[in-house]
């Protein structure tokens, strides 16, 4: 019964075969395509997912460069991905230099000149991004960017997610 | 055989071959979703407190002479966000929660600082050594720009875009 069923709708159509309706999947598609080619960025993200990392919204459009980074969570202080210091100790002493990440910062900066050294591009300009875990106290950051600030690296970006204007 | 094909060839609506463009489509998509990016990272430029020879010079000279300067300093306490004009305060922005402030007075109060002091650029934020980072990304977001509403379109006003960073005891 199923398949006379079957076969008398394919003759009430006359023999032809039967196309899929494409066309509201190409909408789909379309739409699809171009909003992620609107969103699409060549750069790339280049914020690091860690879990205990949750950047502050802000709505500055200024698009970062490409530095050495800071990372500053509740609990550590990275320096390109290398672990240098313990915030919670950091935060317990009075002295605003935090002398490990000093230490790696300066290794760092004789990195940069030597490279715009080799380079004779625009010279060592101190650039450093910090990258600070939204819930973390001013103290911590103050500290951070006083100990780049001593180690040659002056000018201090802030890492910020974009938020749109709503 | 011949005309009768034909003849229904006309009758049948004809489709564009979508077949090519759907290839396209499904290849992109894919990509494109892998690729994407929803998180875009933006930079904040702080300005370090530096104090240069010319700012110095300017502090030493006699209260009279720098009447008509704007000296705004803006400071993030429990009680709120003091918005000061050298030593003498313009206005308290009080906290509406526990780790919120009353950004929209503050935005106001800086309007009509910045009304009335065009050419100043400057400001100083002092936080006390506890204020989270989210607070003072806030605050600082609400320094540097306001976006005000007009003819229906959003404008974007810069108010003081050169922050420096300090602390407050």
């Amino acid at each position: 019964m199923k398949s006379g069923g079957r076969l008398s709708s394919r003759r009430a159509t006359g023999g032809m075969s039967t196309f899929l309706t494409l066309t509201s999947l190409v909408d789909l598609f379309t739409n699809l395509v171009l909003f992620l080619l609107y969103n699409f960025s060549a750069e790339g993200s280049s914020i690091p997912s860690a879990e205990r990392l949750k950047l502050p919204e802000s709505l500055s459009q200024q698009t970062p460069q490409t530095t050495v980074t800071v990372m500053v969570t509740q609990s550590d202080i990275f320096l390109g991905g290398k672990r240098v210091a313990d915030s919670a100790a950091v935060l317990n002493t009075d002295e605003l230099l935090i002398p490990d990440l000093k230490k790696e910062l300066d290794y760092e900066a004789d990195r940069g000149k030597y490279f715009a050294n080799l380079t004779k591009a625009n010279g060592f300009e101190g650039h450093i991004t910090i990258l600070g875990d939204k819930h973390i106290p001013f103290r911590l950051l103050e500290k951070v960017m006083f100990t780049c600030s001593q180690a040659e690296f002056g000018q201090i970006d802030l890492g910020v997610l974009r938020k749109e204007v709503t | 055989m011949l005309p009768r094909a034909r003849r229904r060839k006309r009758a049948e609506s004809t489709d564009i071959d979508l077949t090519p463009y759907m290839n396209l489509l499904v290849v992109l998509a894919p990509f494109l979703l892998v690729t994407a990016v929803f998180e875009r990272l933006a930079a904040l430029e702080i300005y370090l407190p530096q104090p240069t020879p010319a700012e110095a010079a300017a502090g030493a000279k006699p209260p009279g002479q720098q009447e008509d300067q704007l000296l705004l300093t803006i400071s993030i306490a429990e009680k709120g966000i003091l918005v000061a004009n050298g030593a003498q305060l313009v206005a308290l922005a009080p906290p509406t929660g526990p780790n919120g402030y009353d950004l929209a007075l503050l935005s106001s109060t800086l309007q009509q600082l910045k009304s009335r002091y065009p050419t100043v650029d400057n400001a100083v934020i002092l936080s006390k050594g506890n204020v989270a980072y989210e607070t003072l990304v806030a605050v600082m977001d609400t320094t540097r720009e306001v976006f005000l509403t007009v003819d229906g379109k959003k404008k974007r006003y810069v108010l003081f875009p050169n922050i420096s960073l300090g602390e407050v005891q």
